[in-house]
């Protein structure tokens, strides 16, 4: 069984069906890119693999354990699904930073709430190092380290976005989630965030999901490609097989439409 | 003759002090339950609270001050014994609730995506408010605060109508009990209010400019 099965999601806003049974399965390790035109589900699919939305039926599977079904998933407690939404993190389109606290306390502020659970309920550390410096590490990373006492509002928005990202991997999730991580950046700044999510897959091999309308950069990095349509996975499959030879007439329409453009 | 006035008032004035404090101390953290029942998920709860808002911010709070002051004794249950706690009851109560109404639009001006970020980061529902929203909630509300706070302060005056010795019923004693001119005892009296609210204004502009380090 694949590292992880998502299997016949699906999800109702009221009488408006967003998703209509949408299944995949990705290894780990691997990046997934979501592309297709908007208002099809992607997003709602990001949201409901973190608890954002409640699915109404299917299942999430993640290392053969059953983390999400529809069945069950109305009458979970609050901390249950606090314990479930840890597998994954979530990147914001826009960022969603807390503007009250220094890029070093936004990485750091879940952390250390969790540890001192952890340590009240007898746990052990989630981390060796303490919240603080497993924060400023995060922010080397993304190569933040000089603005670590900076507040969002002083940051720009691809410094911000690096910072949501030094945030979602504090508390070590076990598959990453992007909701179109640069739509809101100035066309300049979507460079230095595209080259953090590149470099997190090349140095920690995280598995990672990106809602993207970024084409050659889905083409790059992706190891999987999915093109949503309608609720509905339309097309699965490498890049190659996705950008150079989709099967599917809607991918086809959709990839022409975007490469026309752009030119 | 002077210092006689000035003590009287100044003492009048220290009553009117303690209804704000007071008033202050217990409204804050009421107004807040207040706030969470009038958004309550629960029906019952939400339409309960909003009502009583309803009513409380619908009539005059001189109204309100007379009905918690003689309105036990009416209904045969025992008397207020003092005036002073009816008064602290009745404006606790009035400003909660105006109070409730600043929490409310204060809270629901925070985004969603303040409390989805701290969900999809593990964090429970009392730690995404105390630790995200709250702050940013005290920083949006300062404005309206300050201007309730300042009608408190004015607002104390009505103490008066139950023979309570805040610094106009200690204005109009001078007057009648030494045949003294009112009006001018009451500019004196005025005197207090303004510079008291000039503190308080000077007061609200600090913690702003404290809570300036971020933009909301």
């Amino acid at each position: 069984m694949a590292f992880l099965e998502v299997k016949d999601i699906k999800k109702n806003f009221g009488k408006t069906e967003v998703l209509k049974g949408v299944s995949f399965s990705l290894e780990n390790g691997e990046v997934l890119s979501i592309i297709g035109p908007s208002g099809n589900g992607k997003t709602t699919l990001l949201r409901c693999l973190n608890y954002l939305e409640f699915i109404d039926n299917g299942q999430v599977i993640l290392n053969n354990n059953v983390i999400q079904d529809g069945e069950t998933i109305k009458k979970l407690k609050e901390k249950d699904i606090r314990k479930q939404r840890l597998h994954f993190g979530m990147v914001f389109q826009n960022f969603n930073l807390f503007p009250q606290y220094t890029a070093l306390k936004n990485v750091q502020l879940a952390l250390s709430l969790m540890e001192k659970e952890r340590a009240k309920n007898g746990q052990e550390p989630l981390h060796d190092n303490s919240p603080e410096e497993v924060a400023k590490d995060l922010l080397k990373r993304v190569g933040l380290e000089d603005k670590m006492n900076n507040y969002p509002c002083e940051l720009s928005g691809g410094q911000c976005q690096r910072v949501a990202i030094a945030r979602a991997l504090a508390l070590s999730p076990e598959i990453l989630c992007f909701d179109e991580p640069t739509s809101a950046l100035d066309p300049e700044l979507t460079g230095e965030v595209l080259k953090v999510i590149k470099e997190l897959k090349e140095t920690t091999g995280m598995t990672m999901i990106i809602v993207t309308h970024e084409m050659e950069f889905a083409k790059n990095i992706s190891d999987k490609v999915m093109f949503m349509a309608d609720g509905k996975v339309e097309e699965f499959g490498t890049p190659e097989q996705v950008f150079s030879n989709p099967k599917s007439e809607l991918t086809k329409q959709f990839l022409h439409s975007f490469l026309e453009g752009v030119e | 003759m002077l210092v006689f006035v000035f003590t009287k008032l100044f003492q009048g004035f220290l009553t009117t002090l303690e209804i704000f404090g007071l008033t202050l101390v217990f409204a804050l953290p009421l107004g807040l339950l207040v706030a969470f029942g009038s958004m309550s998920k629960f029906k019952p709860l939400k339409f309960l609270m909003r009502g009583i808002v309803w009513v409380i911010r619908g009539t005059p709070l001189m109204l309100q001050i007379l009905v918690v002051c003689y309105g036990p004794g009416l209904l045969g249950l025992p008397a207020m014994r003092s005036p002073m706690l009816a008064v602290v009851i009745a404006f606790v109560i009035n400003y909660a609730c105006y109070f409730s109404e600043i929490y409310r639009g204060g809270i629901e001006s925070v985004s969603k995506g303040q409390y989805e970020a701290g969900q999809v980061l593990g964090m429970s529902k009392t730690q995404i408010f105390f630790k995200v929203v709250l702050m940013q909630v005290v920083r949006r509300i300062l404005a309206p605060m300050s201007n309730e706070v300042i009608t408190l302060v004015k607002d104390t005056s009505l103490a008066n109508t139950i023979m309570i010795t805040e610094i106009i019923k200690a204005s109009k004693d001078l007057a009648s009990g030494y045949g003294l001119e009112l009006l001018p005892i009451l500019l004196g009296a005025g005197l207090f209010y303004l510079l008291f609210v000039g503190a308080l204004t000077l007061l609200f502009g600090w913690i702003e400019k404290k809570l300036s380090y971020y933009k909301v």
